[in-house]
């Protein structure tokens, strides 16, 4: 029975990237105008004479029909190839790999900051729930919420970076260049997180079996701690893949405002240079990093949640 | 809670509306002779920015484009998600396959880089920028439509009426709809404040509504040299995005309580 | 001096829609080694009373009263101090075993942990290995191993059980130890209990709904109706000759006596009928029973009657 499950969880996983590539793909019909002269303009060469262009497209399998085209296209991404930038002309593979690391880096480094303010102000706030701290929280966390990433960055960039200047503000170098971006980039999620868990703690805490716990003579605290938060946790947990691909998407705007060398900010410039090989590239990586990051939280998912398990029945 | 949030929104919404009428000056007309003209002091109520335009008058026309923009994507966004989730949880079978594997397609990539990516292939303008904004939004709202659709189908009243006769569209539009607005009314909400703020960033970064056009984020991005000098044309666009975003979400929630509320007493006391 | 002793304890909940009344003015004693029942329909604020006596509840409730455990009174110690009785001096079974069960934790876990005396791991394990073999697990390192889902419902009480008494408490709570088991079970259940009170020095209170499990386990039996007790005194008096009128309903409504049921329904505790509260359903209710309300009258040494009315 569990095979069965693991199986259709692959399969989908499957599909969903064949579907991603197919998107990607199809992104090039997206484009106004012939592709073949926009290609051709990208080679020096505008105005060609309807001989240049039938011979540009042969000799690129442009008048193949399409899921051809698709699959000899797939075959190159396979093997790594993923076209030359307009702009800068080399292979976007390249680039890519270049800046990725910088990415994955803010990326869990946002992230480790979420899940650190989201699991202790979580357990906090189910604590003190009902009191004037938690109101005045949730107050507070509303207004974070409503305000723009960049009205937030900029803010702290201010405060923090010129005014008082505690961290540096753009660029990569020491850890202390990791901490603003980080932090604009994880306080979004770590506030959903916070706001989650404490709701998910305080229906855990209602159980039955947080009363028998308490009943065999545990602390509130302990209570809280052993009992309640794996409970509560492992709903959060199910979040977190959606968390973590928010993170990578909120990457565009923060690498820019932090001049942050990453691959997000490098999309950015790509859609100023309208530079589609680029960002072709950029659905199927962020699509695929994403899919990822999901079979990855759903394995975490089954390694703590014993009932998922497979377990004979005692009699 | 939902109080406040509709009203900060018809506020808003009313003022940017009636710009025409209400603001004192043409937000694109530049005085050079009057830059940086300090807030708070007459006849420029709130000052003027680098190029003489009164703040004010902008941020009147500034939220026009925004907001009409981030209703039709709402709209939009609900409409085309409600469909395919009536469509697929209804009818099951072969419908249900296809779309729920275009959605979980669709949900593997962040519907940011896919708006991003459509900003660059496509040319510049108000179209790109509303197939943009809705191009990954709808997905979750198909599967959120998809999953009430399924419990709704089975629920009594459903059962009822097509055991008397009624055909799919009827139940589909008097029985199943309205209940789905409810939940679609939170969720739009919440969205609307959502495509607010996307679209924001994308014109902060340059890359949606573009200057002169008096945009709020325009604006910000206007503001950014000056920040120390005259924080106050940092401050109040960004002000009134925040507030609009605030009122969104403050409806948005507003409702869910509200929402929660109902069910929880229909279950009765226990 | 009773091992327990309760006096006009009474506990109401702050709702939303007014007060609710659950428990209100119960008096009663528990002697060392006793067995005491207390009977009544769900509703009438039996388990409320129960997770009053170890203060469980929840922070909406409004306490009372006093209550004594062995001279100690409970309700106004420290939390620290409460938590020292809870689980040692005074165990709690508690009801639903399935919910009542952490579905992450293994089960030796959740029994090791209530072990109060500081002993080493290895040490523990093996006394929660004991005392599961004690009540009847042929392999207790399974069970230890295993996690809740993997158990009947049956042995999960069983383990409950075993959690609750393995610091050997003088009293031994016990919640409706039949609610959410198959009724099959009821006379496994029984033996389970009657090992628990024949440990030494061990008294047990349970609150139960089924009369069959309190006829056969409990020395003396108190009878609960919409937060007061009504009837009190041994279990053969109780069930054989019943006074109050509403334990004579109870038992009328009984399969093998006639399953007569009893006409209306429990009183709402948040609109208690005026009088006596059980007057709108009584078969022999006369008029000032809508006036006065009755107070618990005793009638020889142990029983105790609420109905000036009732049958000698």
């Amino acid at each position: 029975m569990r095979h069965y499950d693991w199986l259709q969880r692959f399969l989908q996983m499957v599909l969903t990237l064949l579907g991603i590539t197919v998107v990607a793909f199809l992104l090039r019909e997206a484009i106004p105008g012939d592709p073949v002269e926009i290609l051709l303009g990208k080679e020096g060469l505008f105005q060609p004479s309807p001989e240049e262009v039938r011979l540009f497209r042969t000799r690129f399998g442009l008048d193949r029909p399409l899921f051809v085209q698709y699959f000899r296209w797939l075959g190159d991404v396979l093997r790594g190839d993923l076209g030359r930038s307009f702009v800068t002309k080399r292979p976007v593979a390249q680039e890519i790999r270049e800046r990725l690391p910088a990415t994955l880096l803010l990326a869990l480094a946002g992230f480790s900051f979420a899940v650190l303010i989201g699991l202790l102000g979580g357990v906090f706030l189910a604590f003190w729930s009902g009191s004037i701290v938690d109101h005045l929280v949730r107050v507070v966390t509303l207004l974070f919420r409503s305000m723009p990433t960049f009205f937030v960055a900029v803010v702290l960039i201010t405060l923090l970076g010129e005014r008082w200047r505690v961290f540096p503000t753009s660029g990569m170098g020491s850890w202390r260049h990791l901490v603003l971006p980080a932090v604009v980039s994880g306080s979004g999620f770590g506030i959903l997180i916070m706001r989650l868990l404490r709701t998910n703690l305080l229906q855990v805490l209602g159980n039955d079996y947080i009363l028998a716990a308490r009943a065999r003579g545990l602390s509130a605290w302990k209570v809280l701690l052993k009992h309640a938060f794996p409970n509560g946790f492992v709903s959060v947990l199910t979040m977190f893949g959606l968390y973590l691909g928010g993170i990578l998407g909120g990457s565009p705007v923060v690498e820019t405002i932090f001049a942050w060398p990453g691959a997000g900010r490098l999309l950015v410039q790509a859609i100023y240079g309208r530079d589609f090989p680029l960002l072709q590239a950029f659905v199927l990586v962020f699509g695929v990093t994403y899919v990822a990051m999901q079979m990855l939280v759903d394995v975490c998912y089954f390694f703590l949640n014993p009932q998922v398990r497979p377990g004979k029945r005692i009699v | 809670m939902m109080i406040t949030g509709l009203v900060l929104l018809v506020v808003i919404g009313g003022a940017s509306l009636l710009a025409p009428f209400l603001s004192p000056f043409d937000p694109l007309e530049v005085r050079l002779n009057n830059r940086f003209a300090p807030p708070f002091q007459r006849p420029h109520l709130l000052g003027t920015d680098a190029l003489g335009r009164d703040v004010l008058s902008r941020l009147l026309y500034g939220g026009r484009l925004s907001l009409l923009l981030a209703v039709l994507s709402t709209l939009i966004t609900l409409s085309v998600g409600m469909l395919l989730g009536m469509l697929a949880g209804y009818f099951g079978g072969w419908v249900d396959g296809v779309v729920s594997f275009v959605v979980n397609t669709f949900l593997g990539i962040p519907d940011v880089v896919f708006t991003l990516a459509l900003l660059g292939v496509l040319r510049p303008g108000f179209g790109t920028l509303l197939l943009a904004l809705n191009a990954g939004s709808w997905v979750g709202l198909a599967r959120v439509a998809r999953g009430e659709v399924l419990f709704l189908r089975e629920s009594g009243f459903v059962e009822g009426a097509r055991a008397m006769g009624a055909g799919a569209w009827y139940c589909l539009l008097k029985h199943i709809l309205p209940n789905l607005f409810p939940t679609m009314g939170v969720l739009g909400s919440l969205r609307f404040g959502g495509f607010v703020l996307e679209l924001a960033a994308l014109s902060y970064l340059g890359i949606g509504v573009q200057p002169p056009f008096p945009d709020w984020a325009v604006m910000l991005n206007d503001a950014r040299p000056y920040l120390f000098t005259h924080p106050h044309l940092f401050i109040f666009p960004a002000l009134i995005i925040t507030v609009v975003i605030l009122g969104a979400n403050c409806l948005g929630e507003g409702l869910r309580d509200a929402l929660d509320v109902r069910f929880q007493r229909g279950i009765g006391e226990s | 001096m009773s091992l327990l002793t309760v006096d006009a304890l009474s506990v109401s909940f702050r709702m939303p829609s007014g007060t609710v009344k659950a428990v209100r003015e119960v008096s009663f004693a528990v002697g060392e080694n006793e067995v005491v029942g207390i009977l009544g329909e769900s509703g009438c604020g039996k388990s409320v009373l129960l997770t009053a006596l170890v203060r469980l509840l929840p922070s909406n409730a409004l306490v009372s009263g006093k209550v004594f455990l062995r001279g100690e009174e409970l309700l106004t110690l420290s939390e620290r101090k409460m938590e020292r009785l809870r689980g040692k001096k005074v165990g709690f079974v508690p009801q639903n075993p399935g919910t009542s069960l952490n579905p992450l934790l293994r089960i030796g876990s959740q029994i090791t942990e209530a072990i109060s005396t500081s002993l080493r791991r290895s040490h523990k394990r093996a006394q929660a290995m004991v005392s599961l073999q004690q009540f009847g697990f042929g392999e207790p390192w399974v069970i230890f191993r295993a996690y809740p889902h993997m158990l009947s419902g049956g042995m999960q009480q069983r383990v409950l059980v075993v959690a609750g008494i393995i610091n050997q408490p003088r009293l031994v709570m016990v919640d409706e130890p039949t609610k959410g088991l198959d009724p099959s079970l009821r006379a496994r259940v029984v033996e389970v209990f009657q090992e628990v009170a024949r440990l030494p020095n061990t008294a047990l209170l349970c609150v139960s709904h089924d009369y069959l499990v309190l006829q056969r386990l409990a020395h003396r039996v108190m009878v609960m109706y919409a937060g007061e007790l009504v009837e009190i005194g041994s279990t053969k008096e109780v069930f054989h000759t019943p006074l109050h009128p509403y334990t004579v309903s109870l038992l009328w409504a009984l399969p093998e006596r006639g399953m007569r049921p009893i006409p209306g329904t429990s009183p709402s505790l948040s609109n208690l009928p005026s009088g006596c509260s059980f007057h709108p359903r009584c078969f022999q209710a006369r008029s000032s029973c809508s006036v006065d309300h009755p107070s618990l009258q005793r009638i020889s040494p142990g029983r105790w009657v609420r109905c000036p009315y009732a049958r000698f």
